[in-house]
């Protein structure tokens, strides 16, 4: 709920300030949008990244961004995907200037897996374990729906935005995905 | 927020996302202020808007039920319907009557005001909506990483049962101000006219500040005859088996006009054999019906990726007896029909939501006038299958030379896993590092396959999107943390042969 709350509000906000015939927003309008967005663009970044330092730093370019080509933005209702859309644009610059593969930072990656251990039992790792290597081996855009979904939180709508496929098309590759996912794991 | 299935929580936590550092989105939040230009609009108030926008806004993202008097529903007796359509309210069961809130409720606390403004109790559920002052700043949720209030607002029956929210939505309304609306998906059994909301915490505020345990004491009455309620008919699937006049779709039937010329769009064409789409629900508004049509999906859990049965390359087609095709809804009844699809989804019987839901079910808009009933639905599907599932080819190759190499380098390898044929043609590099495998599939109508290196873990991987102009030549890619190199190979494994083109076709007119 107050997702929603939020996205109508920076909606408002942009909205009125398209109404006087400027696209920018204030100081405090992309700060609120700054902080609606920034922890879901963070985890984003590291779901493909994996790397903390990575994604905070691929997430400060895309806000910088952001304020720099807000003017650019024509449709203001449409700020988080399009946030979004720098973000990922940021992580495939990140993996082809540097020619890395999306599950870097082993080594902190471990320590993720270790914190998660504890609290699991081996049957749960275990199918933690599955699950995990089913969704590496799931396409690209599968990964990417799945990312878009659970991990930046973003609603359908929101992620058609992104893909550029319609809303209904996503919605319902996203579900019969996991459909396969749970038929595979719990096999 | 998403409310996130268990399952989808368990991939979640396959991300081992980390705690956040507030110091850095601080840091990073003073970077951009700094960047920020200063214009003097900053001084306007958030909240102000010019009349024509708070219409446009209001119109856009109204929310909450909505209790719209249109006149007596006299079309819902006639067709004996047991849900009916609420608008922002969804499906509702129609089988007892509906009551709403006595009178609002309000409340101030802590600088909140909350004002209980309406509510919709049906057989099936209950919808509550209230508006929430704004919040001030020393009780709202704003620093990264504070607990923020995330305990679901309940209600309490004066036999001291409880019932607690099952989900929640807000939006603007015409005065600027935010409706949230609360649906319980239990009901408050009608011999019950009280309830106690209770809110434990406000949503959007740090826990263990602001009002906590805020209860507010509820009446309900009976709604008035003349709400509006589309009446809806909900067409189990079984049901439809053994309903002659449903079982009897012609599939081959095309609209043609008088002088037998068949006038099917020709963008689609009939496929090898046809199928039936039923129609699972029908809503009848003012000036349209509101069908939704599904055909049953099928996919092969036996097969490691994209195990699918049917491939979808194609839209469905809506056409009416004179062969005109039906437009596309615009974009706000397209969110609308996403929301009706979600309230029919409650409403279907277990074995259907594994049937249909949310794969192979499509809600239409028919307007009532200027199309020649019935309407037709057509869905072209490409059937697959996957003959050899245990068999494998191997094929070795110089990796090093792949990966040093622009283009793909040739391999030009006849595949033949059991009596399936098709060619392995080259290998290239892939620019997310690994090896992207290219095949013709030409002499064995093969659209898929698996393909990995043999001793390596893949991390990533994925495949050409399906292509109903050129099917066979198609694409698998496999990336790897470590890019193996040298002499390799690559095991080729569960073929997926292209079948026949399968033309899922329903009718429907008002009269069915």
């Amino acid at each position: 709920m107050n997702e929603t709350k939020a996205l109508k509000k920076e909606s408002l906000a942009l909205m009125m300030n398209e109404a006087e015939g400027t696209h920018q927003t204030t100081t405090a309008d992309f700060t609120e949008l700054y902080r609606r967005n920034a922890t879901n663009v963070f985890y984003y970044l590291y779901s493909r990244v994996r790397n903390v330092a990575d994604a905070e730093d691929l997430a400060s370019q895309t806000f910088v961004t952001a304020l720099e080509n807000l003017p650019k933005l024509r449709d203001p209702l449409k700020f988080t995907p399009w946030v979004f859309t720098i973000a990922r644009n940021k992580a495939f610059d990140f993996f082809r200037k540097a020619q890395r593969h999306p599950t870097g930072g082993y080594e902190e990656e471990q320590e993720s897996v270790k914190a998660v251990e504890v609290t699991l039992s081996q049957t749960d790792q275990d199918r933690l374990y599955d699950l995990e290597s089913l969704i590496s081996r799931l396409s690209p855009l599968e990964q990417e729906y799945l990312r878009l979904r659970i991990v930046a939180d973003l609603p359908f709508a929101e992620i058609a935005s992104i893909l550029s496929e319609p809303e209904t098309r996503i919605k319902k590759k996203y579900y019969r995905l996991l459909e396969r996912l749970q038929a595979q794991v719990e096999k | 927020m998403n409310d996130l299935n268990p399952f989808e929580k368990e991939i979640k936590q396959t991300y081992r996302l980390p705690e956040v550092n507030p110091a850095y989105f601080k840091q990073l939040e003073a970077k951009l202020q700094a960047k920020q230009p200063h214009p003097e609009a900053s001084a306007r108030p958030v909240f102000h808007l010019a009349r024509g926008w708070a219409y446009a806004v209001a119109t856009l993202l109204l929310i909450g039920v909505m209790v719209i008097a249109i006149g007596p529903s006299k079309v819902l007796a006639q067709i004996q319907a047991v849900f009916g359509f609420v608008p922002n309210v969804g499906l509702v069961d129609t089988s007892s009557p509906f009551r709403q809130l006595a009178q609002p409720a309000s409340d101030t606390r802590d600088g909140v005001t909350l004002d209980i403004q309406s509510a919709f109790l049906s057989a099936d559920g209950t919808i509550i909506t209230y508006t929430m002052s704004d919040l001030p700043t020393e009780i709202k949720h704003t620093r990264f990483g504070e607990p923020e209030c995330n305990l679901p607002v309940y209600l309490t029956l004066p036999d001291g049962s409880r019932i607690e929210a099952a989900g929640s939505s807000s939006g603007n309304m015409p005065d600027g101000s935010y409706a949230n609306s609360i649906r319980f998906s239990d009901p408050v059994p009608a011999n019950f006219n009280q309830a106690t909301l209770v809110f434990p915490c406000l949503e959007g505020t740090v826990r263990g500040k602001g009002p906590e345990d805020w209860q507010f004491a509820l009446t309900f009455k009976p709604a008035p005859e003349n709400l509006a309620v589309y009446p809806a008919t909900l067409i189990p699937s079984q049901a439809q088996i053994e309903n002659p006049v449903l079982a009897t779709v012609e599939p081959a039937t095309q609209p043609r006009t008088e002088t037998g010329i068949p006038v099917m769009p020709a963008m689609i064409v009939d496929g090898d054999r046809q199928e039936e789409m039923v129609v699972l629900s029908v809503v009848e508004k003012p000036d349209s019906y509101w069908v939704t049509w599904a055909y049953p999906d099928k996919s092969d859990d036996g097969i490691q990726r994209n195990g699918y049965l049917y491939e979808q390359p194609f839209n469905p087609v809506l056409y009416d007896a004179n062969g005109t095709q039906l437009p596309e809804p615009n974009h706000e009844t397209q969110l609308q029909l996403g929301q009706y699809e979600e309230s029919l989804f409650n409403q279907l019987s277990g074995q259907d939501q594994l049937k249909y839901y949310p794969h192979t079910m499509y809600t239409i808009v028919v307007p009532k006038s200027g199309v020649a009933f019935p309407i037709y639905a057509k869905q072209n599907v490409y059937e697959r299958s996957f003959p050899e599932k245990e068999a494998y080819v191997d094929v070795e190759f110089d990796g090093s030379k792949v990966q040093a190499s622009d283009e793909p380098v040739e391999i030009n390898r006849e595949i033949q896993i059991g009596s399936v044929k098709f060619r392995l043609n080259a290998i290239g590099k892939n620019q997310f590092g690994g090896y992207s495998f290219l095949f013709d599939g030409t002499e064995g109508n093969v659209v898929q396959c698996q393909a990995g290196l043999v001793g390596y873990t893949t991390n990533m991987g994925g495949s050409s999107s399906f292509n109903p102009d050129d099917p066979f030549h198609f694409k698998q890619a496999e990336m790897y943390s470590q890019i193996p190199t040298g002499m390799l190979t690559v095991r080729v494994s569960q073929p997926a042969v292209l079948g026949d083109l399968i033309s899922f076709i329903g009718t429907w007119s008002p009269e069915q």
